[in-house]
């Protein structure tokens, strides 16, 4: 049920942002239309439901991410991403106890759509689509476990410096979002497979971007 | 000459990322079950029977085979029943038999050249799995010393 709250709510938010931004462009701002290009570095911080093989198996730490924003003002835009997260194997029945490390690599790509709120400040919404790996062990020992991952979150923008050498603008991003993990191709028997191949995340993420103008 | 040492030192690297791939130890996405029954010498189910499971058994010559570790340690359900999971295992990882053994002072009856014989150890490979990973032990006799 807060599942589905959460989606409803954030396709609403989704969908009222081109309005938003329209009403926010005549009172002035970058013009509609430019494009934007723009890396950052972000710290996220997920955790994975409990009840969940990701969650119940996996103790989550610190991790980053690295993305970068292609937009027109005013526009839709998309973007790319890369990240990984800390994490440790918790007792469980599943792994056997034949791995000790894990790395949870994902790349993804994602759109988004921002509006103006203040000044300084931007709010963006942004739907993902990314293929986590779950990757235990090291070659050739290696046992991997792919998920992909639909997300969808709102993400501040505070710009901290305008035209900084007349280059770029430099901007603080802080946000959240919720996430649905299906690893459908992951063979198990029936009993153990929904446990195994489904799993809801929350994220929050703190980092700088950097605006090509 | 050189060009020739040139194209082996290029292929060398390529070939031996190959063969890392052809001797993954375990199968992506996969997992194995193991699953099965334990019953007594009258058929019925046997209950919160302690079951271990190992790939690395001591076979002493004084002594019961002993588990030198431990994969799991469970217990079967009030139906006799158990189920294991682990990750799956290549064919080729040279790593696909497993050991059941029991705790209780009880061995499996098991078919030995069509006569029955008591071990306390059971075998089996993970070569038989089915679509969905599942290693399917059957019902599996334990005889009270």
């Amino acid at each position: 049920m807060i599942r589905r709250s959460l989606v409803v709510v954030l396709i609403l938010l989704w969908g009222s942002f081109p309005a938003f931004s329209q009403e926010m462009k005549k009172e002035g701002g970058t013009p509609k239309g430019q494009f934007n290009f723009a890396p950052g570095a972000e710290l996220l911080y997920r955790s994975y439901e409990k009840g969940s093989f990701l969650g119940d198996t996996y103790t989550t730490g610190l991790g980053y991410r690295l993305k970068v924003d292609f937009e027109f003002s005013g526009y839709p835009g998309i973007g790319l991403y890369f990240g990984t997260q800390g994490s440790s194997i918790q007792p469980n029945r599943f792994l056997g106890g034949f791995f000790k490390e894990v790395r949870m690599p994902e790349t993804g790509i994602y759109l988004f759509h921002q509006v103006p709120v203040f000044e300084n400040l931007t709010l963006r919404g942004e739907l993902g689509y990314g293929q986590l790996q779950v990757i235990h062990g090291l070659s050739p020992s290696r046992f991997i476990l792919d998920y992909a991952h639909f997300s969808g979150g709102l993400v501040a923008n505070y710009n901290l410096a305008k035209e900084v050498l007349g280059i770029f603008d430099l901007n603080l991003v802080f946000g959240g979002n919720y996430g649905f993990l299906n690893g459908n191709k992951i063979v198990i028997n029936d009993l153990d497979r929904t446990y195994v191949q489904r799993a809801t995340a929350v994220q929050g993420v703190f980092g700088v971007k950097v605006r090509y103008l | 000459m050189s060009s020739i040492r040139f194209l082996g030192l290029s292929i060398l690297p390529i070939c031996l990322l190959l063969s890392l791939g052809a001797c993954q130890e375990f199968i992506h996405n996969s997992f194995d079950t193991f699953t099965g029954k334990i019953v007594d010498v009258e058929g019925k189910p046997v209950a919160d029977l302690e079951l271990i499971l190992t790939q690395d058994l001591d076979f002493g010559v004084s002594q019961p085979p002993v588990a030198k570790s431990i994969i799991y340690r469970v217990k079967t359900t009030n139906r006799g029943e158990f189920r294991l999971v682990v990750p799956a295992r290549t064919d080729i990882s040279f790593n696909t038999e497993y050991f059941l053994l029991l705790s209780a002072p009880v061995q499996f009856e098991l078919e030995d050249s069509g006569m029955p014989a008591l071990y306390r150890y059971f075998s089996f490979s993970t070569a038989d799995r089915a679509a969905d990973g599942v290693i399917d032990l059957g019902t599996l006799k334990i005889v009270r010393e």
